[in-house]
């Protein structure tokens, strides 16, 4: 049986590697050519590399903005783990408090689901930093984590749950990703003729 | 009509059936929850613009998509661009609301549809490279998403297993964790916690680089993967992983007899 040269004369991938392998491990006969194949046949498969390599490949003016697109957002999404200001931005993000409601937009585009330790706390009194930082329970407070934006504790869940009492509830949120920590404290005013009102708040001072 | 127009038909349609499945598989759990929004409505929060804390404005992005189960089903070129581009609208109507805001089901929803969009826009192209470029956007885009849920988690608190220990064995009510707390001890919940937690960042990270694997090979893999979130987590995973399981078939059915 003559070897052939290029990948694409051996047939698929499968092919190659039935008619190839053993071959060379029977005679090692064609252990250059063999591993030569078998690389290129895996480089063949590769979308991206055939449109760096091939010349004559070239994609559409749409499909090299999508491209452009999903890599930007890549690159935003490795700048959460190495740029401190792009992952303030995106911990903003969870907790509705972006620089503008344009900028929150494009951030939305992101995939950011199970991301950073969130934690949300919920009280009728205001609370002190300290107090959320010391880790031990909190009288009359609910403290439970979320998988993502802690603040769909008032926007998602049950919102029903703010009208009881005097309709007043305070509304602590910590998001923590590696050295970074962001607080946030609302108070949350439910009427029942008015609906719900949401402000943030500088934490109460000692 | 000749064989490549067919395909690219037949896959828009597999697609956009994997999506709106995928859109609309949680319909039910979303209308009491709408309800909510309507009997307790948010009146007022410093980022947003008044539309877009309405609930009627997250109800007419969710339903708009209906239109697709009749447009979709077209060979004309404008009515599937029309179906992909009324997707992206919808999922970005949901993504911008402050009632809906926070599922990732309109985000993974609005990049298959910008692939949808891709598709419909190139519907009439014959050149040989169409199939390669349309399996580069989906590898590209599958990659992305999951190296949002990479990222996110690599952190001490991830990586000790304490958020998972704590969003599941601690705080989930439904089966099996009830019975985990019970039959575990808390020493073996949070190992268990930890094993889960790097297995998912390992998986994801390797979901990642989709785009640098070969395509029949990554797409298999991602489809089998992203089942098994959607089998061994909870059935309303599929609104999120859905459209891209929906994708990566797609991609393989497309990719299936050519020879690499």
């Amino acid at each position: 049986m003559n070897v052939p040269k290029r990948p694409e004369e051996a047939g698929s991938l499968a092919l190659q590697i039935a008619i190839y392998c053993p071959r060379s491990i029977d005679s090692m006969k064609y252990p250059k050519v063999t591993w030569r194949l078998l690389f290129a046949g895996w480089l063949n498969a590769i979308p991206l590399l055939t449109f760096i390599r091939d010349r004559r490949a070239t994609m559409s003016r749409f499909g090299a903005l999508l491209v452009g697109l999903v890599s930007l957002a890549a690159l935003i999404l490795v700048g959460v783990a190495v740029m401190p200001p792009v992952r303030a931005e995106v911990m903003k993000k969870f907790h509705l408090r972006a620089r503008s409601y344009g900028a929150w937009c494009a951030l939305q585009l992101l995939p950011s689901m199970y991301n950073f330790a969130n934690e949300v706390w919920i009280t009728g009194t205001p609370l002190r930093r300290e107090q959320l930082e010391q880790g031990r329970e909190i009288p009359n407070t609910a403290h439970f984590w979320t998988n993502h934006y802690p603040i769909q504790v008032l926007t998602y869940w049950e919102r029903q749950l703010y009208y009881r009492g005097n309709g007043l509830t305070y509304v602590y949120l910590r998001s923590r990703y590696r050295d970074s920590t962001l607080y946030s404290a609302l108070r949350v005013t439910a009427i029942p003729e008015e609906g719900m009102r949401c402000e943030y708040l500088p934490f109460a001072e000692d | 009509m000749n064989q490549r127009d067919s395909m690219t038909t037949r896959l828009f349609r597999l697609v956009s059936a994997g999506w709106l499945i995928g859109w609309y598989i949680k319909a039910q759990h979303l209308y009491w929850i709408y309800l909510d929004f309507v009997d307790y409505p948010i009146r007022h929060h410093a980022l947003f613009p008044h539309p877009c804390l309405d609930a009627r404005m997250a109800l007419t992005a969710y339903t708009l998509p209906l239109i697709s189960l009749v447009t979709m089903w077209s060979r004309h070129r404008n009515m599937m661009v029309l179906t992909s581009v009324m997707m992206v609208l919808s999922s970005v109507g949901m993504l911008i609301n402050a009632n809906t805001f926070n599922d990732a089901t309109w985000v993974t929803s609005f990049w298959v549809a910008l692939w949808l969009l891709w598709l419909s826009v190139n519907e009439a192209r014959t050149d040989a490279t169409v199939r390669l470029e349309g399996t580069l956007i989906a590898q590209a885009m599958i990659g992305m998403i999951f190296l949002g849920g990479a990222v996110g988690k690599l952190t001490e608190q991830y990586w000790s297993g304490e958020a998972i220990y704590n969003i599941y064995f601690q705080q989930k009510t439904t089966w099996p964790y009830p019975f985990l707390r019970e039959f575990l001890t808390d020493g073996q919940r949070l190992l268990l916690s930890l094993l889960i937690a790097r297995g998912s960042i390992g998986i994801e990270l390797f979901l990642a680089l989709t785009p640098l694997l070969p395509a029949r090979f990554s797409l298999i893999v991602a489809s089998v993967i992203m089942a098994s979130f959607v089998l061994f987590s909870h059935w309303m995973l599929y609104s999120v992983m859905g459209c891209l399981i929906a994708l990566a078939v797609g991609c393989l059915y497309w990719n299936w007899n050519v020879a690499e």
